[in-house]
């Protein structure tokens, strides 16, 4: 019995194996996917294949396998060859020591000016954004080795967005004048959109942007927040609403290259405590005048320009939030090796052991949604918006996580070692980049509204049960083992991986086909409003994000152990872990979308919220306080 | 104390009086007031043998006072306040002993409880309930229960207790005990003190804007309290205070509370040049007793624009309010300021309530709002010229001044 178990496991595993060498040296293993029939026509090594959004299909109720494949598009040793030729980063690092040993030793504490490491790395030709010579999983790769501290990667990566937005919009004029200087650092950038009275939603900004006929400028009028290097940039990307002109009836969104030079800036200082070498802070615009030409793409392309802020995938920032959560779960466990808790060493103590697996899992969910990420956009002509929203919405909570609780670990020690403005240090740079509550929206909302765009019909059906009698009974008749939560599991995800991961496939498979469901009902119940219901928005993107997650875990620890990589065993327990401690979680959120409605548990605390916001704050009355004297 | 250990205390404690009552002073009562149980006997005849009762705790060495407080004696006090009445109350309850006409004393307490402003003091009414002979009024019986024992005292505790009702004020636990010692616990006076007790404390908080008990009649804090509660529709309102003396040309010298909020600044700037706005008043509203004057300022309606109803049923291309372009079909949904009888811009209640005031209030306003200075400004008020002309306001038509308007038009 046990022996033919085994030769079952093995045959599977060695059909698996086979299945993805297969994949790997022949591409005509994968056919493009109907959604997006975009395939470029040039042939050669260099065409990807094209295929539908991932996350968008997930809603959809498909998955496609092919993403459960994790990517191997890189090979270390030419990465090395590579970083040795085309960049000085050894140089670098040799030339202002501050770079790596200061991280290791006092990262919080800055003993060279941020903006002179910034200059170093410039100088050392870090690829800002995707160049010719090297893929983005190689990209990543190279920002992780860099090792950057937080306020360096924060405003790099604000200097890369806005080469992507100059690249992305800008006409031929504003590429020549800027892109080339941009990306060599000759001229630093600042992104400046969010404001004090509207926060980050651009559709409803104060900054005006005026047209001057006589001087045939743009006057910029309006003060921003939150701008990163708005200190030391020579150039700002700002997002200004224009008033209703040029014949228009309704004020549009635009956005410009603004000029430091042009006059009537001014900069003061935000966030004076964390982040304090970034140059963060208010930036005012004082009718400072912008040519037309220096108007990114379009009049009406603002809201799209600033939407690449959140779509915008943050490597810096990203990658350094991993480094410094290694570093942080290093700390914890020289701190856990040698202190003594009573009798038993700290080390046998269960609480720890949990901890530290949950700031292990942490990190190894982030590391390999990262690479999976990269390798995916490497591999496949793919829309990976949301992708790249969720995989900062996962990299933003598991940073702050997992350092809260290695200094729970550390206790006092988190202090002397500076780890406490660390945490700080996180949170402003998530302020800074985008709110997880923004970016879990953003994922959401886009999704549904996909999802909607192809269930438009049945979901007008669905809404008028009494015109389609037939439709709805038919569709109770069908959803029967979904109203059970037994859905029938036709995906066969397990095809795609190692078999000791069985389990795992068949959560996640059942949580993508409740998801369907889910989004079914609750576009059923809402209708063109669901995008408003923002608490089950919410929850839907949770789903989302955990799916995405539990994907890139899930293949890259079937391919660590069908390759037999070291520590193969451990990845695949702690996939197993990370699929079962989401479990509960994901069951009840499916359950919590699916009752929703009248019945929802919602409903009396969101009264309750507006209650509380009417009556202007707490306003119960003190415990002690008497009624009848 | 909990009024449960309360209540078992002085159960005991009258057990004990009773006790006393019997051994030592019923010698006496027969002795010095045997006219009185004489005249008594005629019309209630006594049940119980002397000794069982309750209520006689002290020797009467003394002889009786016969100056006796008048039930009107109340009224010829010179200084009325609370010490007076309770001193009142107390030289009936000394002189007194017996209780004679304690009924008539307490109407007549009563009544006068306003004019000493004492209508609304717990305290008094417990000194009035004081008055009441304990323990010889308590029901023996089913019958007695239900076919009102002593109806008249009864019905006076009753009417006590409903003019307590009237002013709002909640009895406390000792009340209770008060009134179980003079009618017993199935007596009707403690079931009214039950039914209020039950209801009363549930309507003290009805109301949202609640004002402290001791509301002052400070005219400045009652127009904070008055503006605070009209400008409750909307959380964001900002209400300030202006001081007519900082305002050049002010004839008044007095205060100003105003409210607007940022909803109503936004809504002021956005009214077209020289579109008319209107003071308009005078308006009262209530502060408990208090009725304070107020102002408002207000502009025509604007027109609305109609809006065809979004197909809620097609999703096929569903608006997402984050990082899109703002909806040219959308109309937003009016502010609580936009009325169907017109915009309200603020509102304020000033010290004087003239029209120096009023156009100060508007002078004030336009620091904020410089949009003001582009409209014209009509007083449409029947507001009094100044303070002295108060007396005249109820006679006065609505009428709009021609001559003064020219004046009091900023721009």
């Amino acid at each position: 019995m046990l022996v033919s178990r085994c030769c079952q496991l093995r045959n599977a595993a060695l059909r698996h194996l086979r299945k993805r060498l297969h994949r790997r040296y022949s591409s005509a293993g994968s056919e493009a996917a109907p959604f997006a029939d975009k395939q470029k026509s040039e042939l050669g090594p260099a065409v990807k294949i094209a295929k539908s959004p991932f996350l968008k299909n997930v809603l959809l109720g498909r998955f496609d396998q092919e993403f459960l494949v994790y990517p191997e598009v890189v090979d270390l040793d030419e990465l090395r060859q590579y970083a040795v030729e085309h960049l000085a980063v050894k140089h670098s690092a040799v030339e202002h020591p501050a770079i790596d040993n200061s991280a290791v030793e006092h990262p919080a504490v800055v003993p060279q000016s941020v903006a002179a490491r910034v200059e170093s790395l410039y100088r050392s030709n870090v690829p800002l954004c995707p160049v010719e010579s090297c893929n983005e999983s190689e990209r990543m790769k190279i920002c992780e080795m860099l090792d950057l501290d937080l306020p360096t990667a924060l405003v790099l990566d604000t200097q890369s967005l806005v080469v992507r937005i100059v690249s992305a919009f800008g006409d031929e004029h504003l590429k020549s004048k800027y892109l080339g200087k941009l990306k060599s650092g000759e001229l630093k950038a600042a992104f400046a959109m969010s404001e004090s009275a509207t926060g980050s939603d651009p559709s409803a900004l104060e900054t005006n942007a005026e047209f001057d006929e006589a001087a045939g400028t743009y006057r910029i009028d309006g003060t921003k927040e939150w701008v990163t290097n708005g200190k030391d940039a020579d150039v700002f990307v700002v997002v200004a609403s224009s008033p209703a002109s040029h014949g228009r009836k309704y004020r549009e969104v635009c956005a410009f290259v603004v000029d430091r030079s042009s006059g009537g800036i001014s900069w003061a200082a935000q966030s004076p405590y964390a982040l304090g070498g970034c140059g963060i802070g208010r930036v005012r615009f004082d009718r400072t005048p912008v040519p037309e030409e220096n108007m990114i793409g379009k009049i009406d392309d603002g809201l799209e320009v600033a939407k690449t802020c959140i779509v915008h995938d943050r490597f810096f920032i990203t990658t350094a939030l991993l480094n410094a959560m290694k570093k942080s779960f290093n700390e914890a466990h020289g701190v856990v090796k040698t202190r003594r808790q009573a009798v038993v060493p700290l080390a046998q103590t269960e609480l720890v052991q949990q901890k530290m697996a949950k700031i292990g899992m942490d990190i190894y969910i982030l590391e390999s949604t990262l690479y999976w990420y990269a390798g995916m956009a490497d591999q496949y002509d793919v829309d990976l918006s949301l992708e790249s929203a969720a995989l900062q919405a996962i990299c933003y909570e598991s940073a702050i996580d997992a350092v809260r609780n290695c200094n729970e670990i550390l206790g006092g020690k988190s202090f002397e070692l500076g780890r406490a403005e660390l945490l700080d240090e996180i949170r402003g740079a998530v302020l800074a980049s985008k709110t997880h509550t923004l970016l879990r929206l953003f994922v959401a909302m886009h999704g549904v509204q996909h999802a909607a765009w192809e269930l438009a019909k049945e979901v007008k059906m669905a809404r008028n049960p009494l015109d389609f009698p037939g439709f709805v009974l038919g569709r109770i008749v069908d959803s029967v083992r979904q109203s059970r939560d037994r859905p029938k599991l036709d995906l066969k995800l397990y095809e795609e991986l190692h078999p000791s991961l069985n389990s795992s496939a068949e959560l996640l498979e059942h949580t993508v086909l409740r998801m369907k469901y889910a989004v079914q009902t609750i576009l059923t119940r809402y209708g063109s409003e669901t995008p408003l219901k923002q608490v089950d928005m919410i929850r839907i993107s949770d789903l989302m994000i955990d799916v995405l997650a539990m994907t890139a875990v899930l293949a890259r620890s079937s391919r660590s152990f069908c390759s037999g990589i070291r520590f193969c065993d451990q990845e695949v327990a702690m996939a197993v872990a990370i699929c079962n401690e989401r479990r509960p979680r994901i069951l009840r959120t499916i359950e919590e979308l699916l009752e929703g409605g009248v019945v929802s548990r919602d409903l009396p605390v969101i009264k309750l919220g507006a209650e509380f916001i009417s009556q202007g704050g707490y306003f119960v009355e003190h415990p002690l306080l008497r009624n009848i004297k | 104390m909990n009024h449960r250990a309360c209540q078992c205390f002085l159960a005991r404690r009258n057990v004990t009086l009773q006790w006393i009552a019997a051994r030592s002073s019923s010698q006496l009562i027969e002795k010095s007031e045997g006219n009185f149980w004489k005249n008594a006997a005629k019309s209630v005849k006594p049940r119980r043998p002397p000794e069982v009762r309750r209520f006689a705790t002290k020797p009467n060495h003394d002889p009786p006072n016969k100056e006796l407080v008048s039930y009107d004696d109340f009224g010829g006090i010179a200084n009325k306040n609370k010490e007076t009445y309770l001193e009142m109350v107390n030289l009936y309850k000394d002189s007194e002993r017996l209780r004679r006409g304690h009924v008539e004393f307490i109407y007549s307490a009563l009544r006068h409880m306003k004019e000493f402003g004492v209508e609304k003091d717990l305290q008094i009414y417990k000194a009035l309930v004081d008055v009441f002979p304990k323990g010889k009024m308590i029901p023996r019986n089913i019958f007695q229960v239900e076919f009102m024992h002593y109806p008249k005292h009864q019905q006076c505790a009753i009417d006590l207790l409903d003019q307590m009702e009237q002013n709002g004020v909640i009895p406390d636990w000792d009340m209770e005990d008060q009134l179980v010692n003079v009618f017993g616990r199935k007596g009707h006076p403690v079931r009214k003190y039950a039914r209020m007790m039950y209801w009363m404390p549930k309507f003290k908080n009805a109301s949202p804007w609640c004002v402290p008990d001791s509301l002052s009649s400070d005219p400045y804090q009652l127009a904070r309290y008055a503006v605070e509660r009209i400008m409750s529709v909307d959380i964001a309102t900002k209400i300030s205070t202006f001081k007519t003396e900082e305002i050049p040309d002010a004839l008044d010298h007095t205060w100003i509370v105003s409210g607007q909020s940022p909803d109503q600044q936004r809504l002021l700037a956005d009214l077209p040049k020289n579109t008319p706005v209107y003071v308009e008043g005078r308006f009262q509203i209530r502060i408990m007793n208090h009725v304070v004057t107020y102002f408002v300022l207000r502009a025509d309606i604007k027109l609305a624009r109609s809006a065809t109803e979004e197909n809620y049923d097609d999703v096929s291309n569903m608006y997402i309010p984050l990082f899109s372009k703002p909806r040219e079909d959308l109309v937003v949904k009016p502010t609580v300021h936009e009325q169907e009888d017109g915009i309200i811009l603020g509102i304020c209640c000033t010290g004087t309530s003239s029209r120096d005031s009023l156009l100060s209030w508007i002078r004030s306003l336009e620091k904020e709002n410089p949009r003001l200075a582009d409209l014209t400004v009509v007083f449409t008020l029947k507001a009094p010229q100044d303070e002295t002309s108060l007396a005249e306001v109820e006679t006065e038509v609505v009428r709009r001044e021609t001559d003064d308007e020219k004046s009091e038009k900023t721009k």
